[in-house]
């Protein structure tokens, strides 16, 4: 090993001098990608069902006071709101899902792997069916917001029940099936609220549960912005401590990361921002599967890098999705979750079979 | 400069493992844990290294190492775990050595020094041409390495080897400890080593602490400690000793298992 591997082995300078430059080309490619996002934003935010030139909307956009009212009312209160959750959706739920394959160390969690979406779902139809909501005795929640804040409330107590039974000592494994077990509790629930609600209730309960983005408002907006913008900045922090955890697992704690309490407050702001985003537009699927996968593709396992792209990515699905969903069936909006699924699911199955490490054994 | 601990205990599931170690290691030495499958060997190592709960007190010159932060642990702590030869992650070795150092850190940045210092573990232990390999291109043994390298990068204070070669074929076995013992000497840090291979801790070790059921069995110079009567007693097999190259080492040749 040692006298060939000397003489043969590539100056320090050399292999120093290609990492730096592979850096920069993973930042170019986040920069890339960030501006196809910002594209597909305007894409979206432009294209809609509605009698909008792509002039007037272009001008609504960058100079409002020169459009008559009707442009500026689509524009900004009908498709705005739209488009920018269809971007928080992308980001929150891209991240959520990097979180959780990271943390549980398995490439098939997702945002909703600790039964977020049933419980959001279950919480939504309670609020749908029965009126009830656990947020009508708090202060500040109108009618408006009466489903989304269910919706929340019930999605952060499954990772609520789930950390409080493991308290973090019990593996990783456990979590996931613990969670599996919750999806299945609130699946249940779900159902039976379902079997005994209405024909109007039931088809309310199965478009919210399709995933839409037709009834965002500003309100609901920012709410997710508020979130997003909390939980961002809270895991680029992590972003050593991640690839530490996703090298090395529980080893991690050698080199110095608290591994149980990165564990579990990532944990925690995974379920904020996949049950933010799941109480506003239901349950968007495969974006939090596939937006991680994507970027480990392009830029490795260097977290710093994964999650700027993970979310880009994240971004970029969803809002083409939600503009594709306009443009399929022509005068309609297609549910935007159902869209995102169709995309995602081919695209799914090919990376499984790509990977040698999930095919080889 | 010493690596000393006091009623050091470690529990696994509330179940006591390693009980009242009283151990003392000397800088620039390196300390062979000696003892049967089961006796407490790893256990003694990942409670020092933060992987399992212990109590009582472990210092490095003078430093307490049981509840000290994460990332302060981390600096003066090297750990080679027995199964880092299966270590299987998307980054390259240089990587690894990057995020080794600042894996404790928070923000984006890659140090100069950091930098400097990956590509000087590389060129010690003469793992410049895997710099840029994956762990899974790898073969077993040279992912051993690759690990020593990040124990080391760091520049701990006591470095803990668990089974260092277990993975490894003859001549990276002696690649390895000659790589290691230099390293301990010359930096004057305290190694501790777990060997199951009684000849390689005569030839690399200078002291061996034999551990019985959890429990000290008895501590010296490998010469002391590496005798007949103390194999007998932890490990239940009868051993023959010979000098090998006029006493410059001892062999030690097992005969057979006591009352088998």
């Amino acid at each position: 090993m040692s006298d060939s591997a000397v003489s043969a082995a590539p100056d320090a300078s050399d292999y120093q001098q290609r990492y730096a430059r592979a850096v920069w080309q993973r930042s170019l490619l986040l920069v890339g990608l960030l501006v196809v996002a910002l594209l597909a934003f305007i894409a979206d935010l432009v294209v809609g069902s509605g009698t909008l030139s792509f002039a007037d909307a272009v001008q609504g956009l960058f100079t409002p006071d020169q459009v008559d009212d009707s442009t500026r009312v689509i524009l900004w209160e009908l498709r705005m709101p739209m488009t920018l959750m269809a971007v928080l959706a992308g980001t929150c739920l891209a991240l959520a899902g990097l979180i959780m394959q990271t943390v549980l160390d398995n490439p098939l969690a997702e945002p909703f792997t600790l039964g977020i979406s049933s419980a959001a779902g279950f919480g939504a139809a309670l609020a749908l069916t029965f009126n009830l909501s656990l947020a009508q005795w708090l202060p500040g929640f109108g009618a408006e917001m009466l489903v989304t804040a269910n919706a929340f409330l019930f999605s952060l107590l499954t990772v609520g029940v789930i950390l409080l039974l493991t308290r973090g000592q019990i593996g990783l494994q456990a979590i996931t099936l613990l969670g599996i077990a919750v999806h299945f509790v609130f699946s249940s629930l779900l159902g039976l609220v379902q079997y005994v609600s209405s024909v109007d209730q039931l088809q309310s309960i199965v478009f919210w549960l399709m995933g839409s983005l037709l009834h965002v408002t500003w309100t609901k907006v920012a709410l997710c912005t508020a979130i997003a913008l909390v939980a961002v900045p809270l895991v680029l922090m992590q972003a050593w401590a991640l690839t530490a955890l996703r090298s090395f697992g529980d080893q991690a704690v050698v080199f110095g990361i608290r591994v149980k309490r990165v564990r579990t407050s990532m944990l925690v702001l995974a379920a904020l921002l996949a049950g933010a985003v799941t109480s506003v537009v239901g349950i968007i699927g495969f974006v939090g599967l596939v937006a991680p996968h994507v970027a480990r593709l392009l830029v490795g396992e260097d977290q710093r890098f994964t999650i700027g792209v993970t979310l880009a990515c994240g971004v970029i699905f969803v809002t083409l999705a939600s503009l594709a969903s306009k443009l399929i069936v022509p005068g309609a909006v297609l549910p935007i979750g159902m869209v995102t699924s169709l995309i995602g699911l081919p695209f799914f199955i090919v990376l499984i079979l790509r990977d040698r490490r999930l095919t080889s054994r | 400069m010493s690596f000393v601990s006091q009623n050091y205990s470690v529990s696994i599931n509330g179940r006591p493992i390693i009980r009242d170690f009283a151990v003392r290691a000397e800088a620039g030495r390196t300390l062979a844990l000696l003892g049967a499958n089961g006796a407490g060997k790893s256990t003694f190592m990942k409670g020092l290294c933060g992987l399992l709960r212990a109590e009582g007190s472990a210092t490095i010159d003078g430093t307490q190492l049981l509840g000290l932060e994460p990332a302060l642990r981390a600096r003066l702590i090297g750990y080679v775990a027995q199964d880092m030869a299966h270590l299987d992650v998307r980054l390259s070795t240089y990587e690894l050595l990057l995020l080794a150092q600042h894996g404790g850190a928070r923000g984006w940045s890659t140090q100069r020094d950091s930098q400097r210092r990956a590509s000087e573990v590389l060129e010690l232990l003469g793992l410049q041409r895997f710099a840029e390999k994956q762990p899974g291109q790898l073969s077993g043994g040279e992912r051993q390495m690759i690990s020593l390298a990040l124990a080391l990068v760091r520049r701990p204070r006591l470095l803990l080897l668990d089974e260092p070669t277990s993975a490894l074929d003859l001549a990276n076995q002696l690649h390895m400890l000659e790589a290691v013992s230099a390293y301990t000497r010359r930096e004057k840090i305290v190694t501790l080593a777990i060997f199951h291979d009684m000849n390689l801790a005569s030839r690399y070790a200078d002291d061996a602490l034999m551990i019985s059921q959890g429990r000290v069995h008895g501590c010296g110079t490998t010469d002391e400690m590496l005798i007949p009567e103390h194999l007998a007693q932890v490990y239940g097999v009868d051993c023959r000793t010979l000098s090998v190259d006029g006493g410059a080492y001892t062999a030690i040749y097992p005969v057979s298992v006591i009352g088998a």
